[in-house]
């Protein structure tokens, strides 16, 4: 594809030497081009870019959809991610969280429903189980197999609670819970009240029937065994119609009560008819609770029965007794009657209770019975041959009745015995079932509080780690968040210290400085109080040089001056200045410059007249030539000093212009100065004059010292430090 | 002047001077001394003069026959001691006294 290097070396130039020709055009051209290319590459690259961001976000939301936890970890992250995310998935569903707490809870639940429903099933197996099986292995093969039904149930359970679990499980909230939980032992309890109490009623109704009807079967009994007596001692001793009497009333009684034993049996009867309908209802419905009472129904039910049984056997025996006793009774009464009838046709007189006449009959009576007697005894004997002869055969026929008699009647006993035994049996058995049934709950109970003792460990376990698990991430969260807030708080709490250091050092600084600031305010204004006063002393002091008069000096300065020296206080330049004034301006005061000047004027011509006079020209002829001299002379009245001096600027005359001229410019003391050249006498005349204008230059020296020593202290107290 | 400068009571240190001194110090102009010092001159020439005259006359009328040298001769004494007092006067300053030398 590349063009190989030989070819590109002429091209190169080629190319360069476009480049140099036409480089312009060919920018332009590649501008075009590039310009052109960019704005499809910039449309290419917004496209690209456009499509990556909505793949991305694309991505991220079909990915949340599949991971909860990174969606909640996009929510959190990103801000406004949960609102698209909301309006693209919809909510986040919750049962994401807390997943094994929620299932354990629920899982216990349903377990334990499971578990309660499941009990009567397995005690039902058990109770099937052993009907059909002995009653020895009953315990042991019970537990074993309720163990196993247990397993069963078990292993039936998590099929029964997966569909459940399949569902969502919401917990049920607590209160649903326990107002189901209270509901069902409602609804347990009224069943119970209600079978209770019907039981109860039934039995209670029962009881009474059956103790009426026992009672009635006790008194028929009694009136049988009465009647019973009461024909064996009629039977016995001579009849009396009384006797008759009390034995038609006893079996008038005998009858009736015999016939209301009969009806009370037949209530009794069907009270414990009802009584049983009711008892398998009520064993119909299936309630634990009810157990025991059924069974105590049972029992009692069987108690009245089997004592109504009792009874009725005992009434029975006593009627059969009675019919014996009757049938010997009706015998004997044939007998006696067909004896009464033997004898009566004998002897008509012959009373039917004959062993109470014996003193009353006859001898005839006595041989005609006797011969009755013995024909009696014949027969009898022939009556007891035929009997002997049929004895056998009547007793074995009478046996054989007997026998089938007793048969039935042993069938009949053995009959209600075995029922009663039966009843027994299954009264015996159902206590034992319901005490197996208490045991097995027991056990069960045991079983199942193990199970759930272990599940509740393992819960407890479970739930241990996990509080420790949750325990330690808090503790974690917490120390760090502590941590955070403790260094936040030390940070803050350190910051407001600071600040309130800070504060408090600047206060104090502003305080300290506030008040180096007075006290040297106090100072300065002190200190400027007393430049003040030095000030206006010092002025006092320059002011009274103005006292003075044209010809009059000024006051003595003394009072001033002592002013100055007492307000000059500390400073060593001020108390210098102060007593170097000038004893003389102390104690006399000065002159003025303006009398000062005058007085030169006047001195001028007298310097003028004794110019030649000095040490060595003294006489008076000199006087004279002086004098003289001063009359012809004449000098400019002033004239400007130079500014050195010459040998003939010494001339008096010149000195004198040219001091005049100072004092005319109030120059006093370039004046003094030139004045101070003079000689000889002119000097000793003008010497007071200058020694006048020497203390007032001084004075003034002083004063103007003073003044700018006073200015520039009060200036410099007026500054800041 | 002096007066006023009397009334004054001193209290710094005083100058060792003469009360005379002291006095001149304080209200002394010196320019004054000369015209002092010839009226001084004048006055005593006056009166040598007046003196020597006198005395001329006197001497002259006692004495001398009413000459008039005596006169002239009392007044030029008179006159000629005034002009030595009155040259000495203003010299007085340049010469040395003796008191002063002695001192």
């Amino acid at each position: 594809l590349f063009p190989p290097h030989s070819l590109l070396v002429p091209l190169l130039p080629s190319l360069q030497r476009n480049c140099g020709r036409t480089p312009l055009t060919n920018l332009q051209h590649c501008r075009h081009y590039t310009a052109g290319e960019t704005s499809g590459g910039a449309a290419k690259v917004v496209a690209a870019g456009l499509v990556t961001v909505g793949g991305g976000i694309g991505g991220a939301i079909l990915y949340a959809k599949w991971d909860h936890k990174f969606r909640a970890a996009v929510e959190k992250n990103v801000p406004y991610s949960d609102w698209l995310l909301g309006l693209a998935l919809g909510p986040a569903s919750q049962d994401g969280g807390f997943p094994v707490k929620t299932q354990v809870r629920v899982d216990s639940q349903h377990v334990w429903a499971l578990m309660c429903s499941s009990l009567d099933q397995t005690l039902e197996h058990n109770s099937m189980w052993t009907r059909k099986s002995r009653k020895g292995c009953v315990v042991s093969v019970c537990a074993c197999v309720s163990l196993e039904e247990c397993k069963e149930t078990a292993a039936v359970q998590p099929d029964t609670e997966s569909p459940a679990a399949a569902e969502p499980i919401k917990e049920r909230p607590v209160e649903e819970v326990a107002a189901r939980l209270a509901q069902q032992d409602q609804e347990e309890q009224d069943i119970v009240a209600s079978i209770s109490a019907s039981l109860e009623e039934s039995l209670a109704s029962s009881a009474k029937a059956t103790l009426q009807a026992i009672g009635a079967q006790e008194a028929a009994l009694q009136a049988i065994t009465r009647h019973t007596h009461k024909l064996k001692e009629a039977m016995e001793a001579e009849e009396k119609s009384a006797q008759w009497k009390d034995l038609e009333a006893a079996l008038a009684d005998r009858t009736g009560a015999v016939d209301d034993a009969g009806a009370a049996l037949l209530k009794a009867n069907e009270a414990l008819d009802s009584l049983k309908s009711v008892i398998d209802k009520s064993k119909g419905l299936k309630a634990s609770a009810v157990r025991p009472l059924v069974l105590a129904a049972e029992e009692n039910l069987h108690n009245m029965v089997v004592d109504l049984d009792k009874v009725v056997t005992k009434v029975q025996s006593a009627e059969s007794e009675a019919k014996i006793v009757s049938q010997y009774s009706e015998l004997v009464n044939e007998a006696k009657q067909q004896f009464q009838r033997e004898v009566s046709s004998l002897t008509p007189e012959i009373q039917a209770n004959w062993k109470g006449l014996t003193g009353k009959l006859s001898v005839d009576d006595l041989n005609a019975l006797i011969a009755h007697a013995h024909r009696r005894i014949d027969q009898l004997n022939r009556e007891l041959a035929e009997q002997r002869v049929r004895e056998q055969i009547h007793i074995d026929a009478a046996l054989e009745q007997q026998k089938l008699e007793d048969q039935k009647a042993l069938e009949k006993a053995v009959n209600t015995s075995l029922q009663h035994f039966k009843e027994e049996a299954r009264l015996e058995q159902e206590r034992k079932l319901s005490e197996l049934r208490e045991v097995m709950e027991a056990e069960m109970r045991t079983q199942l509080r193990r199970q759930a003792a272990a599940h509740t460990d393992h819960v407890q376990d479970v739930l241990k780690v996990q509080d420790q698990e949750l325990r330690a991430e808090a503790e974690q969260v917490l120390s760090s968040k502590m941590l955070e807030q403790e260094t936040c708080y030390r940070q803050l709490s350190q910051e407001q210290l600071d600040n309130f250091t800070l504060d408090m050092n600047t206060a104090y600084a502003r305080l300290k400085g506030m008040e180096e600031a007075i006290d040297s305010h106090v100072v300065a204004e002190e200190q400027a109080r007393k430049a003040h006063q030095l000030w206006l002393s010092v002025e006092a002091l320059s002011y009274t040089l103005k006292t003075a008069d044209a010809d009059s000096p000024t006051v003595p300065l003394e009072s001033a001056a002592q002013v100055v020296r007492d307000s000059c206080g500390d400073s060593d330049f001020a108390l210098a200045l102060a007593s170097a004034l000038p004893e003389q301006s102390l104690q006399r005061g000065v002159y003025s410059e303006a009398s000062l000047r005058a007085r030169f004027n006047s001195l001028r011509s007298l310097v003028r007249r004794v110019a030649l006079i000095d040490e060595s020209h003294n006489s008076l002829y000199q006087y004279f030539l002086s004098y003289l001299q001063a009359v012809l002379l004449f000098e400019a009245k002033q004239e400007a000093p130079p500014a050195h001096l010459s040998s003939e600027d010494l001339d008096p005359f010149k000195l004198l212009s040219y001091a005049s001229y100072c004092l005319e410019h109030g120059d006093l003391e370039l004046a003094a100065k030139l004045v101070n050249q003079l000689r000889g006498e002119a000097r000793r005349v003008v010497e007071d004059w200058l020694t006048e204008a020497r203390l007032t230059l001084e004075t003034r020296q002083v004063i103007s010292l003073l003044s700018a020593y006073a200015n520039a202290v009060g200036l410099g107290t007026t500054q800041a430090p | 002047m002096l007066c006023s400068g009397e009334k004054h009571v001193k209290t710094a240190p005083e100058l060792h001077l003469t009360l005379l001194a002291r006095h001149k110090l304080m209200f002394s102009m010196s320019e004054k001394e000369l015209g002092k010092k010839w009226d001084r001159c004048l006055a005593d020439g006056a009166i040598k003069l007046g003196t020597g005259l006198g005395l001329g006359i006197v001497f002259s009328v006692l004495f001398f026959k009413r000459h008039t040298w005596p006169i002239s001769f009392g007044s030029g004494a008179g006159l000629g001691m005034a002009y030595a007092n009155c040259q000495n006067d203003l010299r007085s300053h340049y010469l040395l006294h003796r008191s002063q030398k002695e001192q």
